[in-house]
């Protein structure tokens, strides 16, 4: 989610152009669902996050001035909407069981579990992320199963590097926790 | 989201120190250095070196969920697409007007329509085996897409929305609430484990 074509289609999109923001829909939409249900941990949840992240990102366009990468902006924008979504939510029931249905994973010669062992394994670490609090949460998804730096993390969520840290350490020990407790 | 409980108390090991000491060498080796006296430590615990084998052991299946790939359904672009297009072509200039005993409360078009999906999303959360895709529409009419579950009566589940929509719209629009058409255009899959 990065380049300069990114950042010309978001000011072009700013200025107006339907063509350029509709295609930053279609090259990001999937990026933006993986956040999203990483973050709600319910796939039709997660929809309705994304399309209320896009809708939030068009109403913005204007406010996009390009100082952030627009990979930052559109990251800091369905987090956000996750996070509001999470706010207004009142759910307890199980979802590992939701996140098989989108978690795929597929047979690999070098790999000797199954790729159901594998989903269903997938599933279950993503219920225990479900489980931290948000504020560990989404740093953990942006770093762990985005790729970001500890800096870019800290660009999207605007808080400093060191917070990052201090927030990763503080959800890897309580996931490893709730690993401990899944096996 | 669910109820966040108390942390645990910090676990501590045979040797005194605690487990937590071992997270970042066991999930984070490319930052993770020791030295001196934990390097010696670590070299000279057993209970320490077990304790980090059995957090790199769990570490790894966060690993592999970071490989398991997410599916991402394939009407969603579209979904969006028309989401926004909805709100875009919608016409600042329409309104819908509330009467009021002084004055008229008057809300344009596009606000309308961010309101109408939002009432209409949280109507349809009260239905089972519905999902609302899009909401669309002026401020004459509204039109709600939304996917349901196969063997299900249409007639049932779009009165069950209609309903509900209904009272939402009303209790924030009053008599002013448009009329909502229901379009069911998609299937949804099977609930899990069916």
């Amino acid at each position: 989610m990065t380049g300069s074509a990114d950042r010309a289609l978001l000011v072009a999109a700013g200025r107006g152009d339907e063509s350029c923001f509709d295609l930053l829909v279609r090259r990001h939409t999937a990026r933006m669902y993986r956040v999203a249900v990483r973050i709600v941990a319910d796939p039709a949840d997660a929809e309705d996050v994304v399309q209320d992240a896009w809708l939030a990102a068009w109403r913005g366009l204007r406010s996009y001035r390009g100082e952030a990468e627009p990979s930052t902006w559109l990251y800091r924008v369905v987090t956000n909407t996750g996070l509001a979504h999470l706010r207004r939510r009142r759910r307890t029931v199980s979802i590992d069981e939701r996140l098989q249905e989108v978690l795929v994973a597929t047979e690999e010669p070098d790999v000797p579990e199954s790729a159901a062992v594998r989903t269903e394994q997938a599933a279950l670490v993503q219920a225990a992320v479900a489980e931290l609090e948000p504020s560990q949460r989404v740093p953990l998804v942006l770093h762990e199963f985005e790729g970001l730096s500890y800096e870019e993390v800290a660009a999207v969520l605007d808080i400093s590097v060191a917070a990052v840290g201090s927030r990763l350490h503080r959800a890897r020990e309580r996931l490893l926790g709730k690993l401990r407790e899944l096996r | 989201m669910n109820a966040h409980r108390q942390p645990a108390p910090e676990r501590v090991l045979a040797c005194g120190r605690p487990a937590s000491w071992l997270v970042t060498l066991a999930t984070e080796q490319e930052r993770a250095e020791l030295a001196g006296t934990d390097a010696r430590h670590l070299a000279a615990c057993p209970h320490c070196r077990a304790e980090l084998d059995d957090q790199r052991r769990r570490w790894s299946a966060v690993r592999t969920a970071t490989t398991v790939p997410v599916r991402v359904p394939p009407e969603l672009v579209g979904t969006v697409l028309a989401s926004v297009n909805a709100l875009r072509h919608g016409s600042a200039g329409q309104r819908l007007e509330i009467p009021a005993t002084q004055g008229v409360t008057r809300v344009s078009e596009p606000a309308l329509l961010l309101l109408a999906r939002r009432l209409v999303r949280d109507a349809a959360a009260a239905v089972p085996d519905c999902r609302v895709r899009s909401v669309s529409g002026h401020v004459d009419r509204l039109q709600v897409r939304v996917a349901v579950r196969y063997g299900h009566a249409l007639d049932d589940i779009a009165a069950g929305l209609r309903d509900e929509c209904d009272r939402q719209l009303h209790r924030t629009f009053g008599s002013a609430a448009p009329p909502l058409d229901v379009l069911v255009d998609d299937l949804l899959p099977p609930p899990p484990g069916a």
